[in-house]
């Protein structure tokens, strides 16, 4: 054997330890904190009136912070989980797929999110592409700051390539932060729950694909997100 | 009609066992429930009764015979393959998934994080199983 194949194979073996140490150590974590958000549930269910409001309020904390563990379990699973099977290409009609995402998303009643004409069928990773499109929408629901919210799903189309748009009127993002966001575990710290990983996830993906991300943002008015799939 | 249903839930974790029991004891309808600790005690249950049980519940991360195995073991079995087995687990890894969609299962559950959807779901599923018709052993 030569030695860029045995390098390979070693190299392919290490990466699925590291999936499978990511899975492991994700699920015995997910399970104890599974135990301990029931715990927590119970304690308030049962002894509320008596601890009194102050150690409610701390349990309530307590809470969030579990929740928030949980978030960054699922983020770290996924993130790991991008590279390690091969890409799949079924033919997917995001029409459906992103009412699908749009769905699954908490949105706050003072936020609308628009489809802007017809979206594509098109030849993808179904899973993959969802988290770019999940992380993407939520960020833009979650991160909004207006009375009024919107977010705007958009795209075109050239002979090579897909361009989609993510815009919202949020709080925009200082330039300087532009290359920055797309780093793991870099988060502007306007929201308690996000975890950092939701843009590198999209990245991730976006690399594998062959596909680029890349935003125009102003100040107090808003951003939008482009990303590019290559038709192949 | 609504049965009531003997369930074995076959689940290591002491406070998961206490989960599934508050659940339980909240529900309008009673249904009768055996504990096993892993996969072994599972088979050990399962060989030793003569009456089968309604419903399996079962969690796939267990010492000894983990759930995957237990899951293999009662499908190559003549006289336990019908019983009709729910994974319940934390675990929504699509290994997980597909390998036991492809061993037979009749649903699989992921715990939610919080107790109340937790209870949810429980509840949904027995309430499903209550009015299905059993292969009688």
């Amino acid at each position: 054997m030569n030695q860029k194949k045995q390098l390979l194979l070693k190299l392919q073996y290490q990466n699925e330890q590291l999936n499978d140490y990511a899975h492991l150590v994700s699920h015995d974590l997910k399970s104890s904190i599974r135990s301990l958000s029931a715990l927590l549930t119970w304690i308030k269910d049962d002894c509320g009136e008596k601890i009194g409001e102050e150690s409610v309020s701390n349990l309530n904390l307590m809470e969030e912070k579990i929740e928030k563990m949980d978030k960054f379990l699922e983020d770290i699973t996924n993130y790991s989980e991008i590279g390690a099977t091969s890409l799949k290409s079924n033919t997917i009609n995001l029409n459906k797929n992103v009412d699908k995402i749009i769905d699954s998303i908490e949105i706050p009643k003072n936020i609308s999110i628009i489809v802007k004409g017809n979206l594509p069928v098109l030849k993808a990773d179904p899973r993959r592409l969802e988290l770019v499109f999940q992380n993407l929408i939520s960020n833009a629901v979650s991160f909004n700051d207006k009375e009024v919210g919107i977010v705007e799903i958009g795209f075109v189309e050239t002979e090579e390539l897909y361009t989609f748009s993510i815009q919202d009127n949020g709080p925009g993002i200082p330039k300087e932060y532009h290359g920055k966001i797309f780093n793991t575990f870099t988060t502007l710290g306007y929201q308690e729950k996000s975890t950092g990983m939701g843009l590198s996830i999209v990245k991730r993906v976006l690399d594998l694909c062959g596909g680029e991300i890349w935003l125009e943002s102003e100040i107090t008015k808003g951003t939008t997100f482009y990303f590019t799939i290559p038709k192949k | 009609m609504r049965k009531s249903l003997n369930i074995l839930l076959v689940e290591d974790d002491m406070i998961e066992i206490m989960k599934f029991n508050r659940t339980i004891s909240k529900l309008a309808y009673h249904h009768n429930i055996i504990e096993a600790r892993n996969g072994e005690e599972a088979l050990d249950i399962l060989n030793k009764n003569e009456s089968l049980p309604d419903l399996i519940l079962l969690d796939l991360n267990m010492p000894k015979i983990n759930g995957l195995e237990f899951l293999s073991i009662i499908r190559n079995n003549d006289q336990l393959k019908y019983i009709p087995t729910v994974i319940l687990t934390s675990s929504n890894d699509h290994k997980d998934v597909s390998e036991c969609h492809q061993l037979g299962i009749s649903g699989y559950l992921v715990k939610p994080l919080k107790f109340v959807d937790y209870s949810e779901s429980i509840k949904t599923v027995l309430d499903y199983w209550c009015f299905n018709e059993f292969v009688q052993a």
